[in-house]
């Protein structure tokens, strides 16, 4: 399995996964600092809040990339007829390479987040706020939420990889999952305080019910951005359900895993 | 045989180039203040990706980057109002949403636009001392103002002695208000670093001033004849006026309830 994770860290390599990774902290650099730009908004706070946006959308594209060239190319340059052939479960396979787009995209994540902080700090260096922003424990606990968000996106993609035949599947189904599981929680909100956007005759709560019963099916990862507690430096933004939260995503992550590796064990390759 | 498709799709680039310059400049006229369309925040939402932070930042720059005139007034309400659902801790929106709608001839939304920041930010004395100016300004409903400045006083140890203090002369009916919200207005204008900002602030300013000089001269009238003003038109004959100041904004101001008042917007 180790090994398995090593040749896949060397073929996302060779795809050249580190200028992706080079252009993404670029984006991130020039975002920042535009926003900083152009938003009246308090320096720190502006660059923090965009920031994270950068790297809750440029992640999961970093994932989507990384299962299309470790698990699609796999499939359609039929490269299987080697890797599997060597006495080991399908499964282990499968696993190993996970293992590895979990490790390049946290490294990721540590690297985009490093510069994020050396941003943030650097564009709140001249001017002092009534509400500063927190780097230290609030900021962590964000971003591990993000870590658990990007669990979701890693298992959803693989899941599609192993089962779809064509790569860009991968990257459509697992862009319209993320955008629905990110957004239900938030627009079930907004819908609740602005009664309006619905028709005027119609009984605003007449939506709730159903759009609540999504979370049978999607991940809620909208409430898993908790950014508001770095933002602000108030933890009490925390949902005081966290845990229950964070466990709840684990285990839906765990589900898909799992059923991913009884696809790719069932498929039959021709 | 040679390969002539750089050379074809070179030329062929040419004729296009040229037929562009031979159009001129396009027919539509882009107008500076143009109205535009503000989409509903649930909608937002699925078009940022699920990310209302990142809706909310994007749309309140949009709406701080129109110029001041009332063309674009409409248009700022629904902006502000769009960004306050997004995101209500956003401090940018409250600030500049509170100058440009309160004293914009939009006070309910600007109170809503308060109302929704006071909740989000549980720790900032200023919402809830802006949302208490303006209900004692504009409802003239000092209870609640008196309330929601306890309210400020509480988050503030440090201004907890003027949020009191100003509260206890609002029951008294010993403040100058009008006086006080140009004072305010004027500190924002000078400490604004964008010129369109530094505009839309002065329109409001220039606004708060004809008001307060109707008010002074409608007290001077008072003084003078001993009886309260029934036509505001006796200023001008009684020379306490030369003429009725003009509204940059043209809202403009009216007199109901024997007293002088900024005229809010009307929207269908």
């Amino acid at each position: 399995m180790i090994n398995d994770c090593l040749v896949s860290v060397k073929i996302a390599m060779k795809a050249r996964v580190s200028s992706v990774a080079l252009w993404l902290l670029t984006a991130l650099l020039v975002i920042v600092w535009m926003a900083v730009q152009f938003s009246a908004r308090q320096p720190a706070t502006i660059a923090l809040d965009v920031g994270l946006s950068v790297i809750r959308l440029a992640l999961p594209l970093l994932v989507i990339l990384l299962t299309q060239e470790l698990f699609s190319r796999e499939f359609e340059r039929k490269l299987f007829l080697t890797s599997f052939t060597y006495p080991r479960s399908r499964g282990n396979w499968l696993l190993g390479r996970t293992l590895a787009i979990f490790l390049m995209s946290m490294g990721m994540l540590l690297l985009m987040s490093l510069l994020l902080a050396g941003l943030t700090t650097y564009a709140g260096s001249s001017y002092a706020q009534t509400t500063p922003v927190s780097l230290s424990t609030p900021y962590m606990i964000t971003l591990g939420f993000i870590a658990a968000d990007l669990l979701v996106a890693i298992s959803i993609s693989i899941l599609l990889a192993v089962s779809a035949t064509t790569p860009s599947f991968v990257l459509i189904g697992s862009i319209g999952f993320l955008i629905i599981a990110r957004s239900y929680t938030p627009i079930i909100e907004l819908l609740r305080n602005t009664p309006s956007v619905v028709s005027e005759f119609a009984d605003p709560h007449l939506y709730q019910d159903s759009l609540g019963l999504i979370a049978f099916v999607l991940p809620d990862l909208g409430r898993l951005d908790v950014r508001m507690i770095a933002l602000y430096d108030q933890i009490k933004f925390l949902p005081s359900d966290w845990l229950l939260l964070l466990t709840a995503t684990m285990f839906y992550a765990a589900a898909l895993f799992g059923l991913a590796i009884w696809v790719l064990n069932k498929r039959e390759f021709s | 045989m040679r390969d002539y498709s750089p050379t074809v799709s070179l030329l062929a680039a040419m004729v296009y180039w040229t037929i562009v310059t031979l159009q001129g400049s396009t027919t539509i006229k882009l107008q500076d203040d143009s109205p535009e369309v503000v989409v509903a925040a649930p909608i937002q939402v699925l078009m940022y990706f699920g990310d209302r932070f990142l809706a909310g930042n994007f749309e309140a720059i949009r709406a701080s980057a129109l110029t001041a005139s009332t063309e674009t007034q409409l248009y700022r309400q629904r902006a502000h109002l769009t960004v306050s659902q997004l995101h209500p801790c956003h401090e940018d929106n409250y600030w500049i949403g509170n100058a440009a709608l309160s004293w914009g001839g939009a006070m309910t939304q600007g109170l809503d636009l308060l109302g929704n920041a006071t909740q989000c930010r549980f720790w900032d004395e200023w919402p809830p001392f802006f949302y208490g100016f303006n209900q004692n300004f504009f409802l003239f409903d000092i209870e609640e103002a008196r309330r929601v400045l306890e309210i400020a006083a509480i988050r503030s140890p440090t201004n907890a002695n003027f949020f009191r203090t100003y509260s206890a002369m609002l029951a008294a009916g010993k403040i100058d208000n009008i006086k006080m919200a140009a004072d305010m207005l004027e500190k924002e204008r000078d400490n604004a670093k964008e010129p369109k900002l530094k505009e839309m602030l002065n329109n409001r300013v220039i606004r708060l001033k004809g008001l307060l000089l109707l008010r002074d001269a409608q007290q001077a009238y008072e003084k003078k004849f001993g009886r309260d003003l029934e036509n505001p038109q006796d200023l001008i004959t009684q020379k306490l006026l030369d003429k009725f100041p003009q509204d940059p904004l043209r809202i403009g101001y009216e007199f109901r309830e024997n007293r002088f008042q900024l005229r809010q917007i009307k929207v269908q």
